[in-house]
């Protein structure tokens, strides 16, 4: 079984289309403008995990090729307000694909709501927030393709609904190198991407001067513990004057913070961690934080390729982590 | 073949009496949203273990070594 999990010139992704596979596609705008329309779902980003290691570039795409897997596969697209609707979507037996544009409402509106279905959890669901050139934020929008149309949007979301054969399964994973770590207990008072007073160890103070004051190296995220599961939120800025400190992801009410305890060299420790072969592993993506952070240019994580991305889906979103979709 | 819906372990799991050391991802965030419901008194924890219940048996080889574990504890 032939699986394209790679970087690939537009000619030889075109080729793909026109063979009519059921691809996911990640690259940058104004390569993924070249493509043909057909089966395909994509979305922006030009950082990648690729064979020969991290590299950014906007000549080539990362392509993903589903066709041998997946029964069946349909695409489709939501807005804001029909989050739920994608649920229903899915089918029973197999998982969905999803892709969100980085700072787009409907990123806003999964970050904080998609974890109040409790269906969530029902049907594998993977995917990405869309990025652009580091040096474009601010002038060039995060997008996804509907492939059908080879239409881009940066508002709204797009799902490849994939459907498996009754006996096979699919199984989403992450690799978060970053456990809790032995700092305060966070919590904070309501959900949001951004947080003014917090309740340090059950002493309520402004949560910006907490960070300043105890110097906490925002490379490092927040963990939140979900049964098991540690679920990184990355700080994107501390606004000092404003006494307010924004994230990458929502920190939630009644959930339990610490900052994470930082990890020595992410490419032995990742390494460590990364499946093994044979065990069904299909496709990833890794967060950009982990790229600039790790200074993962250059350098490989195993044999484990995928986009690099401004957040990543894991049913729910998280930040600085490795996402993993696996077919049993 | 999943545990009977009776055995106190269900119960046990979902107040976070038993924390016991689970390999799949989703059965983690499945969890974590259903003890979050019972504690935020979204649903009783009876609505709880039925639900945690169906999730299991609906993909009992995902979660078959999960369910050694919970069962073990």
């Amino acid at each position: 079984m032939n699986i394209q999990n790679k970087l690939c010139t537009v000619e030889q992704t075109n080729e793909l289309i026109r063979g009519g596979n059921t691809l996911i596609i990640a690259g940058d705008e104004r390569v993924l403008e070249q493509l043909e329309s057909g089966n395909w779902i994509g979305g922006t980003i030009p950082y990648f995990m690729s064979e020969e290691g991290g590299c950014m570039t906007q000549e080539k795409v990362f392509v993903t090729d589903l066709t041998d897997f997946v029964q069946s596969a349909k695409i489709a697209t939501y807005g804001a307000a029909e989050i739920e609707q994608m649920l229903d979507d899915r089918f029973r037996n197999g998982f969905s694909y999803l892709l969100i544009p980085a700072f787009s409402e409907i990123h806003s509106k999964y970050a904080l709501e998609a974890n109040n279905h409790s269906s969530l959890f029902d049907i594998p669901t993977m995917g990405w927030i869309t990025g652009v050139d580091l040096e474009e934020i601010g002038s060039r929008t995060p997008k996804i393709v509907d492939g059908r149309s080879a239409q881009m949007s940066d508002s709204i979301m797009i799902a490849l609904h994939c459907e498996l054969a009754e006996e096979q399964f699919a199984e989403i994973d992450i690799i978060n190198l970053f456990e809790q770590g032995e700092h305060d207990l966070l919590e904070f008072k309501e959900d949001g991407f951004s947080a003014t007073d917090c309740m340090v160890n059950g002493k309520e103070m402004n949560f910006a001067d907490y960070v300043n004051d105890n110097e906490i190296d925002i490379r490092l995220p927040l963990v939140a513990d979900y049964s098991g599961a540690f679920i990184n939120t990355s700080f994107q800025q501390i606004d000092t004057a404003g006494k307010k400190v924004d994230f990458y992801a929502p920190v939630l009410k009644n959930y339990e913070y610490r900052v994470a305890k930082p990890v020595g060299d992410y490419v032995k420790e990742f390494n460590a961690m990364i499946p093994v072969e044979g065990n069904g592993l299909i496709c990833s993506c890794n967060c950009i934080l982990n790229y600039l952070y790790s200074e993962l240019e250059g350098k490989q994580t195993g044999n484990v390729t995928g986009p690099i991305t401004f957040g990543e889906i894991a049913y729910v979103l998280v930040n600085q982590t490795m996402v993993t979709l696996a077919i049993n | 073949m999943i545990p009977n819906i009776r055995r106190h372990e269900w119960k046990d799991l979902l107040s976070g009496t038993i924390n016991p050391k689970l390999n799949s991802l989703s059965l983690k965030l499945k969890l974590n949203n259903l003890r979050m419901g019972v504690r935020t008194k979204k649903m009783t924890v009876d609505e709880a273990v039925q639900e945690i219940h169906s999730y299991c048996a609906s993909n009992t080889k995902m979660y078959s070594k999960d369910l050694k574990t919970i069962f073990q504890h």
